[in-house]
């Protein structure tokens, strides 16, 4: 079986060998002819474009993440939805049953998010509620 | 799928069932107490149900859908880590309760109340979390497809990391407890999913072989002659390296001690029996339904595997203070000597080797990890100076406190291996099991790893037993207790070390179990069968 499969992968071989020595020969002629010069703007994100301002390391909002995570979720729900829809006369009745404890054992989850309060925007905001019984505590 | 079918996966449905159900309680109704009654509710009535399928197996094991494959030997480990799971989550509870659960390090940081109701503690998902993971080992166990198999490892692994980064919710931004839980939780995460790369290329180049992801169906095709052994025998060797790490076997144990020790107690308790477990006996039924057993490769490295585990695991241990980490190099070892019997697993004999030795070594690391935990919980409530994780907390125990230092002992003797206790007994098959294959050289690797593992277990036993307050030449509790001073302990030299009833019933169980065991082994011997 080894003696079958060998013959069929040499091309394959020697297709992988072809673009590793092209890489290896672009990158080292141009290594040796290319020129090399270093300006003031060489190492800026864009050389001849416009100036760059400020930092690229942002900070997003957690519920951002949260959302995301709930669409990946639920959307992966649909996929396995799809499948179902396809083949739903050919599954019948049985499928029908089995799609329907998917959905509700989605629909326990989505209600256990909720009451978790993961589905608020920003959470329920603790730390605001803290603030302000602290400032109702100082105030007295 | 027929009703005899459905009604063999009655045990999975029901535990599904209640996690749903248990789901949709702690949604709405927050309630420590209730939640594990109804942990503790659920896990009954899938026993009684595990129980009710038993008499239909009498003759075959029955397949459904060609995923899951109940047998009785599959039932036995269903009702194994059903247990194990009732005895982590009472253990939780009290841990909870303690609030070690949540910081098992910071023993001299006071609890504040007011932390307690600002910031969810979030113990009941503890429950949730366990029976989730229980599912997956019981899925796991009753696989005979690779698709089953890989998805009742992932349910209990994802389960499980959450279950070990557990502290990592503590409100205190600096607490040791919340880095070293975060750093075991993250490491298991990572590893776990490099082995888990490792299992997934393995089955990926078996079933590029066969095109078959079925165990039996494989082996049917590789003895018709189809795909070449060779590219079998290094799929086999690649998924065993992913088990290798789930089993912590030596080469990739360096998670071990890290994970243990990070994470609360019962969880520890948890990952030590039911995940190790499920891993071993689905890899018994893996390796006997695909035919690995006649192949020499996997074999092989599972012999090497044995032998580096036995001897660095014993060999580790001997340096550790830390009462967790110690644990954890033991079970190293004793996943070992398992795998000797493993290797002989062809035979019947072979396979109840295994078994035997798994459910002792269940039973026993179970009650070590509840001596610690609940121990832990008495020095949080008692608010001792001392680390409760160290070996020298435990230092005179046998006059403060002499049923809990029994118990210990029980299970250090256990895990020694001596006569009495189910350890001895399960080491007494692997033994024999090894004699009648021949493994001579793996035969000498378990005498001299145990020989160096009855140093560390007696050293824990001598300490126990030493006099409170007492001179002692240790470099553990040098510094701590000298003459003339009130040591930092000292207030607990006169105290015993209460736990509550509960935490007590189950240590008596766990106890009496290794005894009857070890004592009657005919019993079990007899369910294996």
């Amino acid at each position: 079986m080894v003696d079958v499969v060998v013959p069929e992968l040499w091309p394959l071989i020697a297709y992988f060998l072809a673009v590793l020595g092209l890489v290896v020969l672009m990158l080292t002629l141009s290594h040796f002819l290319g020129q090399r010069r270093r300006d003031r703007a060489t190492d800026e994100p864009y050389e001849s474009g416009i100036v760059s301002v400020g930092s690229a390391r942002l900070r997003f909002s957690i519920g951002f993440y949260l959302v995301a995570i709930l669409f990946v979720i639920f959307d992966l729900e649909a996929i396995y939805l799809f499948a179902w829809a396809i083949s739903f006369r050919e599954a019948g009745m049985l499928g029908f049953i089995e799609a329907s404890i998917f959905i509700g054992v989605l629909l326990v989850g989505l209600i256990y998010l909720w009451r978790l309060g993961a589905l608020d925007w920003g959470g329920k905001q603790k730390s605001l509620e803290q603030r302000e019984s602290v400032n109702a505590n100082n105030g007295k | 799928m027929n009703a005899e079918a459905l009604q063999a996966l009655t045990p999975i449905l029901t535990l599904s069932g209640v996690i749903i159900l248990l789901m949709l309680i702690v949604a709405f109704l927050r309630n420590h107490r209730l939640t594990l009654g109804l942990t503790l509710l659920g896990i009954a009535v899938t026993v009684w149900s595990t129980l009710n399928v038993s008499p239909l197996l009498e003759t075959d094991p029955i397949a459904v859908t060609g995923l899951l494959v109940v047998s009785r030997e599959s039932l036995l480990f269903y009702l194994l880590f059903l247990l194990s799971a009732a005895v982590v989550s009472i253990l939780a509870f009290h841990s909870f309760e303690q609030g070690t659960a949540i910081q098992p390090e910071d023993s001299g940081e006071k609890r504040n109340k007011g932390d307690f109701h600002t910031r969810p503690t979030f113990q009941e998902e503890f429950y949730l979390l366990l029976l989730i993971s229980l599912l997956g080992a019981i899925v796991l166990v009753s696989a005979s497809h690779f698709a089953t198999l890989f998805l009742g490892l992932e349910l209990m692994g994802l389960a499980l990391y959450a279950l070990i980064a557990f502290p990592a919710i503590h409100a205190n931004r600096n607490s040791r407890s919340k880095d070293q839980a975060l750093e075991a939780g993250f490491k298991y995460l990572v590893l776990s999913a490099l082995a888990t790369a490792f299992l997934l290329f393995g089955i990926a180049l078996i079933y590029a072989q066969y095109g078959q992801l079925q165990f039996a169906a494989i082996n049917a095709a590789a003895a018709a002659g189809q795909g070449t052994p060779v590219l079998l025998a290094i799929g086999l060797v690649l998924l065993l390296i992913g088990i290798a790490f789930k089993l912590s076997l030596a080469p990739f144990h360096f998670w071990t001690p890290d994970v243990y020790q990070g994470a609360p107690t019962p969880a520890t308790a948890y990952v030590a029996t039911v995940s190790k477990g499920a891993v071993i006996a689905i890899t018994l039924k893996l390796f006997s339904d695909i035919g690995a057993f006649e192949m020499r490769a996997p074999m092989q490295v599972f012999a090497v595997l044995a032998v580096t585990s036995m001897l660095a695991g014993n060999l580790l241990a001997l340096q550790q203070e830390n009462i967790k980490r110690l644990l954890a190099y033991s079970s190293i070892a004793h996943i070992g000597y398992l795998i000797v019997a493993f290797l002989v697993g062809r035979q019947e004999f072979g396979r109840e080797a295994v078994i035997y030795y798994l459910v002792a070594y269940i039973v026993t690391t179970l009650g070590a990890f509840a001596v610690v935990s609940l121990t832990a919980d008495y020095a949080r409530r008692a608010n001792t100076q001392s680390s409760p994780y160290r070996i020298s907390f435990y230092k005179g125990m046998f006059w403060r406190s002499p049923w809990l230092a029994t118990s210990f002992t029980m299970m250090l003797l256990s895990l020694a291996g001596i006569p009495l206790t189910i350890g001895f007994i399960g080491k007494f098959y692997i033994f024999a099991a090894g004699v009648q294959a021949g493994y001579w050289a793996l035969l000498s690797a378990v005498i001299l790893g145990s020989a160096i593992g009855l140093y560390y277990y007696l050293r824990i036993i001598v300490m126990m037993v030493q006099r409170p307050g007492a001179v002692v030449h240790d470099d553990a509790s040098s510094g701590e207790v000298s003459p003339g001073e009130v040591s930092p302990s000292a207030k607990l030299t006169h105290e015993g070390v209460s736990i509550a009833i509960s935490g007590q019933m189950v240590l008596a169980v766990l106890t009496v179990a290794l005894l009857a065991f070890g004592i009657f082994p005919q019993i079990l011997i007899n369910w294996i069968q």
